[in-house]
């Protein structure tokens, strides 16, 4: 088998965040975005060591927006999924995936 | 950019406000520089603004406070690991709750590796200790929210009283070399501090050689008309020697100070102005030197403006130099001026006071007539002008202080109770081989987490606390708007905080590590040893009850002493009376026959007005003090000058006395008929009577007051005597003489109505510009905002002691609570056995009422104990009761104990509503 590349749980929420989001992508609305769909608490320092980490990987690339007065003259990071990204989300979706296989009722049958 | 739309087209209220400076700085300063610390603190900024939109300022602050140091402790963290290789690796946690249990227990103690510094290995411990206390204490949410809101209020209420302190009351004075700067005060024949002549002024002046400058200024504030505008204003004035802002090193901001020609009789009418009427009268016109105003109908040049830093407690907008031979100047018994002296640089006090005394008794000895056995006295000026606020900001320091120890005893309860509820976790780690000071260190920076988070909630308290002293502390506080947090207040707010932490930290923690080992891990998961952890809150509950009950009786006394003092009969009828000060303009009311019809032509107006029952006007109103002569009875002169008594001189025109409300005890009041022409005539009032003639004949006699020389006045009447001093002082010796007989430039009138007062305003203004509009009318207020001034200090002080107390009474209970329902909890099972053998509920509740009730006994005595013993310090607050005051003992303690019985009653009912079963089942 190849070097395959897989993500952890909290770094796939955070990909998926950033390409539900599309354009603009920055780390209040990636972080409301997780909060909202998945219904958990994020600490904003786990989402940037988070982000930190992704874009080191090369799994996500990040640029520099335009300063707005109301973040004090400061500009944006915004981010996008990198190749290399999409391939590790789908490596991870698919290993999941065929773990999960055939195992749909055990989580119904436990209710 | 779409992005931009937020920045733009904001709402018109919006105010660009930047989210706290400090927090930001940490921020920066610890995150990765670069873009990417510039990208989290613009996230920030943006969140911060949503929430100052949605919601407001002080939740948008806090917010950004609590995000920040979130992100601050999770990158101050990593910034500390990486600067020291090969410590323990943290633990990792992913995003999400620490795990609970035993697991959550710090790495044992690492084994010393390859040549670490001893130092950074503390450091590290500490560290560790902090990022595990924040675990365990973020356990206890709501523990943890009360201890820091206690710890709040109480720094912050000490950081406010020391900033009120500290401001008011121990700040130098803003000039040059402040120490060097001396108020020169007469003493007179019979020992009291009093004003000085000119006339002595200018001999202190030419014979000393100790000063560096000797100044005077008068006492009097006479409002000068100044025309040549739409309304006449009336503005503060008074005089002052020609090196007066030399002396205090004040260089004028434009111009200059007064020469010495200007200073002799007839010397150029030259006035210099405050920087506060120059600003708002003449727009700050910088062209002004040299320009002419007029005042009361001349003249005057202006040669100089004041800096804005130099400004007056009086309120004085105009000076002029005190000129040699006018009225003020003349007399050497007319002591109209205030001395202040600068040392020279090589001249002790005691040098100073010596040859001042010489110079004294050359004077007395010169003028035997007016200055007789008369001395003098050099004393600090910072002293004579703050000192006597000392005694009320100490008492309140020390409540302040009272209430911090409270607080301490409080928490060091909380704290013991929560300790005695890990012993196993600790026994576990010492077990382990934890050493015992480690943990204690451990418990010490739990304590200190708590109390730094009670710190910063309170400055921030603070902040609003200082404000509301601004605004509701007496008016007469001086200095009170430069009231701030500055660098010395943060500091004992920072000395504070520490000592807090270690007093009440201190003691839980030992105890806590004092655990019998091999005891608790065989009891399992039972709690041991509560014993001697009840006894020990048993203690701290008692300090509390002890300390709080002092607090207490402060306040009753306060209250007690406030009460009388209001209750006080001034002598006359308070109640729906307006006062203001009328001022015709003297180049246009030059003669007295002009002044009489004026005034009189005022009186008929306003009396005419519907709803006003009495007018009337006089020199000086009641409380706010004011001149004195010599007075004696005509016929029996007083063979000594030592045995004169002293008046206060009151000139009134007709209709005061029923306008105020002053009874007439004997005789008459003024009427038109006493004129110049006619005989003089003067009411004095019962005090003076009594003590001028003892045999009780003074109606009809005739009285000699000193002001216009030796001449005899008929008295015509007796008045009832006046708070003339204020409120709790002896009644003052008046006398009375008719306006019309002697005439003063400013009336101030009294205009006693039916109603409220107030709303006659402006048909009496009205009534009074018809007759003359260049008049003016100023200090409109009702005698009771008058009267309530001169106690607002008072009120002040008793109204912060009664907060104090009843939050200390609060925590007192709180803790009696605590410790009574511990009890409870841990005697469940006996009070189990008890009932299921026969003892009725309220067998149950008595024992631990009865309980509660010896610890608050006890507490009380020993509160009695100390109140007694610190009676003393606040005596000298309070009016007519002493310090031991027995009906407020009384009072206060059944008080406590009616509200100490509550907080037992409670956690009784708990015990008797134990179901003996379930109690002893749980064995």
């Amino acid at each position: 088998m190849s070097e395959k590349t897989f993500l952890g749980e909290f770094e796939q929420m955070v990909l998926l965040a950033i390409l539900r989001t599309g354009d603009n992508a920055y780390a209040v609305p990636i972080r409301n975005e997780i909060e909202e769909r998945a219904a958990r608490r994020v600490s904003r320092g786990a989402l940037y060591t988070t982000l930190e980490r992704l874009e080191a990987k090369g799994f996500v690339e990040s640029r520099m927006g335009e300063p707005t007065a109301e973040r004090g003259g400061r500009s944006r990071r915004t981010y996008a999924v990198a190749a290399l990204g999409l391939e590790a989300l789908e490596n991870s979706r698919s290993a999941m995936a065929n773990l999960w296989q055939g195992l749909d009722s055990v989580t119904e049958e436990s209710q | 950019m779409s992005e931009d739309r937020s920045s733009r087209g904001r709402g018109v209220g919006h105010r660009r406000r930047s989210p706290p400076r400090l927090v930001e700085y940490l921020l920066g300063s610890l995150l990765p520089h670069g873009d990417f610390a510039f990208a989290v603190l613009g996230d920030l900024e943006e969140e911060y603004h949503e929430v100052l939109r949605t919601r407001s300022g002080f939740l948008a602050s806090c917010w950004y406070w609590f995000e920040g140091l979130r992100l601050v402790s999770r990158y101050g963290w990593r910034r500390v690991q990486r600067s020291s290789p090969g410590s323990a690796a943290p633990q990792r946690h992913a995003a999400g709750p620490a795990p609970t249990g035993s697991a959550a227990l710090p790495p044992a103690h690492p084994p010393l590796p390859r040549g670490k510094k001893p130092m950074k290995t503390y450091l590290d411990d500490l560290l560790r200790d902090c990022a595990y206390g924040y675990r365990t204490l973020k356990k206890r949410p709501g523990f943890v929210a009360i201890s820091v809101l206690v710890l709040a209020i109480a720094i912050g209420a000490v950081t406010v009283m020391y900033s009120t302190l500290d401001g008011v009351v121990l700040s130098p004075l803003p000039y040059d070399d402040p120490d060097r700067l001396f108020a020169v005060l007469s003493v007179t024949d019979q020992g009291r501090e009093n004003t000085t002549s000119a006339l002595d002024y200018y001999d202190y002046r030419d014979r000393s050689d100790v000063f560096e400058a000797l100044a005077a200024r008068c006492w009097c504030r006479p409002g000068r008309v100044i025309t040549g505008e739409d309304e006449p204003e009336r503005v503060s004035s008074t005089f002052v020697s020609p090196n007066f802002f030399a002396m205090f090193r004040v260089t004028p901001l434009m111009g200059r100070s007064f020469r010495v020609e200007e200073a002799l009789q007839e010397g150029p009418r030259v006035v210099v102005l405050g920087h506060g009427y120059w600003q708002r009268r003449l727009g700050g016109n910088p062209g002004v030197i040299g320009t002419a105003i007029t005042i009361d109908g001349q003249p005057f040049e202006v040669v100089g403006v004041l800096p804005p830093e130099f400004r007056d407690p009086d309120g004085i907008e105009l000076w002029m130099p005190m000129r040699r031979g006018d009225g003020w100047t003349s007399g050497r018994g007319n002591n109209n001026f205030r001395l202040f002296g600068r040392l020279a640089d090589d001249v002790t006090l005691e040098e100073a006071q010596s040859q001042m005394d010489v110079l004294a008794a050359q004077i007395a000895e010169a003028y035997p007539g007016s200055k007789r056995d008369w001395g003098i006295r050099l004393r600090p000026l910072h002293e004579v002008m703050f000192g006597d606020l000392r005694p009320a900001m100490m008492v309140l320091m020390g409540a302040v202080g009272l209430f911090l120890l409270i607080a301490c005893a409080n928490l060091s309860s909380l704290f013991l109770a929560r300790v005695t509820s890990r012993h196993n976790e600790i026994a576990l780690r010492l077990s382990l081989g934890a050493p015992r000071s480690a943990i204690i260190r451990q418990l010490l920076v739990e304590s200190f987490l708590v109390t730094v988070a009670g710190a910063v909630l309170g400055l921030l308290l603070a902040r609003y606390g200082i404000r509301a002293v601004q605004a509701f502390g007496p008016a007469n506080l001086p200095r009170l708007d430069t009231l701030a947090i500055n660098g010395k207040v943060l500091l004992v707010a920072g000395l504070v905080t520490v000592a807090t932490a270690l007093l009440f930290g201190i003691l839980p923690a030992v105890r806590g590590t004092k655990v019998g080992l091999v005891q608790a891990l065989k009891e399992g998961s039972q709690s041991t040893d509560t014993g001697q952890s009840l006894r020990m809150r048993g203690v701290l509950v008692v300090a509390q009850v002890a300390l709080s009950l002092m607090l207490l009786i402060g306040a009753g006394l306060l209250i007690r002493s406030f009460l009388t003092l209001s209750n006080v009969d001034p002598g006359f009828e308070i109640e729906n009376v307006l006062t203001f000060d009328l001022q015709p303009p003297p180049h246009q009311y030059d003669t007295t026959e002009r002044m009489a019809l004026y005034f009189a032509q005022v009186q008929e107006e306003v009396l005419a007005v519907p709803g006003v029952t009495g007018f009337g006007g006089v020199e000086q109103l009641p409380f706010l003090g004011g001149p004195w002569n010599h007075v004696w009875a005509a016929d029996n002169p007083p063979a000594d000058p030592a045995d004169r008594l002293r008046a206060t001189r009151r000139r009134a025109s007709v209709g005061y006395f029923r306008a105020m409300g002053i009874p007439l005890i004997a005789g008459r009041t003024f009427e038109p008929t006493d004129t110049p022409e006619s005989t003089r005539v003067a009411i004095i009032s019962q005090e003076l009577a009594s003590l001028a003639f003892p045999e009780g004949n003074a109606l009809g006699n005739e009285i000699v007051l000193t002001f216009t020389g030796g001449d005899p006045f008929q008295i015509v009447g007796i008045a009832g005597d006046v708070a003339d001093y204020g409120l709790g002082r002896e009644p003052a010796a008046i006398f009375y003489v008719p306006h019309l007989q002697f005439p003063t430039p400013v009336l101030r009138m009294a205009l006693r109505s039916d109603g409220d007062p107030l709303a006659l305003v402006p048909s009496v203004r009205e009534r009074i510009w018809l007759l003359d509009s260049d008049v003016p009318i100023s200090n409109i207020r009702t005698m009771e905002s008058i009267a309530a001034n001169s106690t607002a200090e008072g009120r002040f002080v008793t109204s912060l002691l009664v907060l104090f107390a009843g939050l200390a009474l609060l925590l007192a209970c709180m803790g009696l609570y605590g410790v009574l329902a511990y009890f409870v909890s841990q005697r469940s099972r006996e009070v189990g056995v008890r009932m299921a053998l026969g003892a009725s509920s309220n067998n149950v509740v008595g024992a631990v009422v009865r309980r509660g009730m010896i610890l608050t006994g006890i507490g009380t005595l020993f509160g009695i104990g100390g109140s007694v013993a610190l009676s003393s310090l606040i005596a000298s607050s309070l009016y007519e009761i002493g310090g031991t005051d027995p009906a407020t003992y009384v009072a206060v303690v059944a008080l406590l104990l009616l509200v100490a019985l509550a907080a037992c009653v409670l956690p009784s009912r708990r015990a008797a509503r134990v179901d003996p079963v379930i109690a002893l089942r749980s064995e």
